[in-house]
């Protein structure tokens, strides 16, 4: 089955929220300018066979899928495949595809049962839950009062050299496995937080306190790593 | 005024209904005063970056690749 999550944004940049804020602001999603589904002749015309229908599709959504199945952990040698399944399913199940939800949404629900049959397949566990839910890695550098009592390390050598890449791949590997999956589809594949939960199944308050505990625990992964200095 | 914790929770935490206006002015703020959580922001954004960049790229082709083959199947079946 299809999952269908109600989804109808998008995310627009993790940099700059104006504010300093990490989060990102979500905008009302026109989408699928070039693959009007509302207007079902997009539909018609996949169900028809056109092919002209299909590369819209293909090229419209192939990125995506691929940058979503690559964070969730399947090696790249496979993803491609992975991708051309889901359209091949697309394909096959288009007379249940009703034109109601976004063709991404109905995409993604494909990938998802994919994701799920690729690990099933090959003997591999779902990611687990976290070991360390409920722990707040911050809380012992603060007083009381909310204060630093111990404030973040300096980690402009670390971050400005040419071994930053490599040190936070080698942090990311040290995550507890849904915290790391999370931060790469958040944080490399760049994608929404809603379409992140949906993916994962989890909550949206769940999913933002992923990511919270994600990013803290890898910076102060390489905190420990003692690139520490005093130039910034 | 917020706390330095609370400032820190709310600016690496996605709250899915988003800040309030007043929320987002007080960890302005509260960030342009305070050189440990403004330091720890900076830092945090940089490792987004940095994380960013070492991301592979599918192949320029992938789409044609990928529609060539189910065009294919399409015309063997």
């Amino acid at each position: 089955m299809v999952r269908n999550p109600a989804d109808n944004t998008r995310r627009t940049t993790t940099e700059d929220a104006g504010d300093g804020t990490i989060s990102t602001s979500h905008v009302p999603q026109p989408y699928l300018s070039a693959c009007d589904e509302r207007s079902g002749a997009l539909l018609r015309d996949l169900r028809e066979r056109n092919p002209e229908a299909l590369a819209t599709v293909v090229r419209d959504h192939t990125r995506d899928l691929y940058r979503v199945a690559i964070g969730m952990g399947i090696p790249a040698q496979d993803a491609e495949d992975l991708v051309h399944d889901v359209f091949l399913t697309f394909l096959q199940t288009l007379d249940h595809f009703a034109g109601r939800a976004r063709l991404r949404t109905w995409l993604w629900g494909i990938l998802r049962n994919k994701i799920h049959e690729y690990r099933h397949a090959r003997g591999r566990q779902e990611v687990e839950l976290d070991n360390d839910a409920g722990l707040d890695l911050m809380a012992p550098r603060f007083d009381a009062r909310g204060r630093w009592l111990r404030p973040p390390a300096d980690l402009h050598r670390l971050l400005n050299s040419a071994l930053a890449g490599t040190a936070i791949q080698s942090c990311l590997q040290r995550l507890p496995p849904r915290q790391r999956l999370i931060f790469r589809l958040r944080e490399i594949e760049d994608l929404d937080t809603r379409e992140i939960c949906t993916l994962l199944d989890i909550s949206a308050t769940h999913c933002g306190v992923l990511i919270h505990r994600a990013r803290l625990r890898l910076r102060d992964c390489l905190e420990r790593a003692g690139w520490t200095g005093n130039q910034s | 005024m917020k706390t330095c914790q609370e400032i820190v929770s709310l600016v690496t935490t996605e709250s899915p209904t988003g800040e309030t206006m007043w929320t987002r002015v007080s960890i302005g703020l509260h960030l342009r005063l305070c050189t440990h959580c403004s330091r720890l922001v900076r830092q945090l954004k940089q490792i987004a970056r940095i994380s960013r960049a070492t991301r592979e790229e599918p192949s320029p082709d992938l789409e044609e690749r990928i529609l060539y083959r189910l065009l294919k199947k399409d015309r063997l079946e």
